[in-house]
């Protein structure tokens, strides 16, 4: 017990990757595939899952590989000193971007949703005190909040659908043919760059019970591919897929067309709630994982010092980042996507063959 | 611009003095680079030098039909 103190599970870890996943699931996934995939968007997680699945399985030799290591650890024992501090440099900016760009689009969410005339700095400051405060603590309690806010976002999300279900229209999900084939696979792309795994390997070294990933990976994919599918269906089943891919904020659109009995509604304010706690988690090990990275690459005796500076200018990146909405959602499809998928596949890719080619890992240990 | 230099200037000291006091001085020279680097964002953030955000600036590294209107 005294050796995995300050240790978090496999199974913690891949909680907080579920929780990860639900805040731009929520934000884009329905708009995102509707526009490409049409009434067949429902069916693009499917795909999706495929694709993950087979980078869940190599993402899985590499950690089986470097046991109790850190990501870049592994990048620097694969690597050379050159290429690993590039690589390592490259995850660093990306990462620092995709948290200034859920920061701000946390805040101009809750601007654009609830409270339209309060200053949106109110809420990207206190976001960024409240994270100052509970990132000290270490990833065991960024693991204990994630594991009680997953359970909570799952019953939201549950009750949710139970209430949507008498408003979705067959008629809006259907025809499906041949001819959804290649709009369904294209339209794969943006729900396979929700896949945040990767970042958390940075912090793999706090990790216990790693022989478990595969295992907890694969039911962690079955809720991803679950949340993915109803939270498409309800949205595109409620509205069609020409409004749904038009809607900045699709899902919460559909879920404001829901009203209990006729007489109840308001649910959305219930929809919002969670989402911020899911916003919350998601900058939350988003930043650790960066201190992570800040520490390893600077060669730092403790990343303690950093984390006050680090949020000053996270929240200066949030305003530089973007003028309007309009802006950061152009940005999440046409860069942020793509970016994902380069530094969450190809990247981790190119390093599992080099890794198998240099024989510092080995397939059959898995 | 100020209020932020002052913001940045007093997380620097305390951060500063809580490295001596745990005697990890040798992070010091990285903590300096943060620093300079936040004042920068400040800077850009107050003044606008690029006269466009990060994403106009990305958006049009990878020719995006955002600006193309209609």
């Amino acid at each position: 017990m005294v050796k995995n103190k300050g240790k978090i599970s496999v199974r913690q870890a891949l909680t907080l990757f579920a929780i990860l996943t639900i805040t731009p699931t929520v934000r884009f996934a329905a708009s995102s595939t509707a526009l490409i995939a049409k009434q067949a968007a429902w069916l693009v997680p499917t795909v999706t899952a495929v694709f993950l699945f087979l980078m869940l399985y190599i993402l899985n030799i590499l950690l089986q590989g470097y046991k109790n290591k850190s990501f870049t650890e592994m990048i620097y024992d694969i690597t050379s000193k050159f290429w690993g501090n590039l690589i390592i440099f490259l995850y660093l900016v990306w990462i620092t971007i995709l948290i200034a760009f859920y920061l701000r689009f946390y805040s101009e969410r809750l601007v654009t949703s609830i409270y339209p005339n309060v200053k949106i700095d109110i809420f990207t400051i206190s976001m960024l005190i409240l994270i100052g405060f509970i990132i000290r603590n270490g990833i065991v309690v960024i693991a204990r909040m994630g594991e009680i806010s997953f359970i909570l976002i799952s019953i939201v999300i549950l009750v949710l659908m139970i209430f949507m279900i008498p408003t979705i229209k067959i008629n809006n999900l259907l025809p499906i043919s041949y001819l959804d084939i290649m709009p369904t696979l294209k339209a794969s792309f943006s729900g396979a760059a929700l896949f945040y795994v990767i970042y958390l390997f940075f912090f793999a070294h706090e990790f216990t019970h790693q022989e478990e990933f595969f295992k907890y990976g694969k039911l962690t994919l079955l809720f991803i591919w679950l949340i993915n599918t109803v939270i498409i269906l309800a949205s595109i089943g409620n509205l069609g897929h020409a409004i749904i891919s038009r809607s900045p904020l699709s899902f919460l659109i559909a879920v404001k067309q829901v009203t209990l009995l006729g007489v109840v509604s308001g649910f959305e304010s219930i929809l919002v709630a969670t989402w911020i706690i899911s916003d919350f988690i998601m900058i939350l090990v988003l930043t650790y994982s960066v201190l992570n990275i800040i520490k390893s690459l600077f060669k730092l005796s403790s990343y303690n010092s950093f984390i006050n500076i680090f949020l000053v200018f996270l929240f200066f990146i949030s305003w530089i980042l973007a003028n309007n909405v309009f802006e950061l959602q152009t940005l999440s499809v046409d860069v942020v996507v793509s970016g994902n998928i380069i530094m969450q596949f190809i990247l981790p890719i190119i390093i599992v063959v080099i890794a198998l080619i240099r024989k510092k890992i080995n397939i059959k240990t898995n | 611009m100020l209020k932020y230099i002052m913001i940045i200037g007093a997380i620097s000291i305390y951060e500063i003095y809580m490295m001596v006091k745990k005697r990890q001085m040798k992070d010091f020279n990285a903590f300096l680079i943060f620093v300079l680097i936040a004042l920068l964002a400040s800077y850009i953030h107050v003044h606008d030098p690029f006269d466009a955000s990060l994403s106009e600036l990305l958006l049009k590294l990878v020719k995006s039909e955002y600006f193309k209107g209609g």
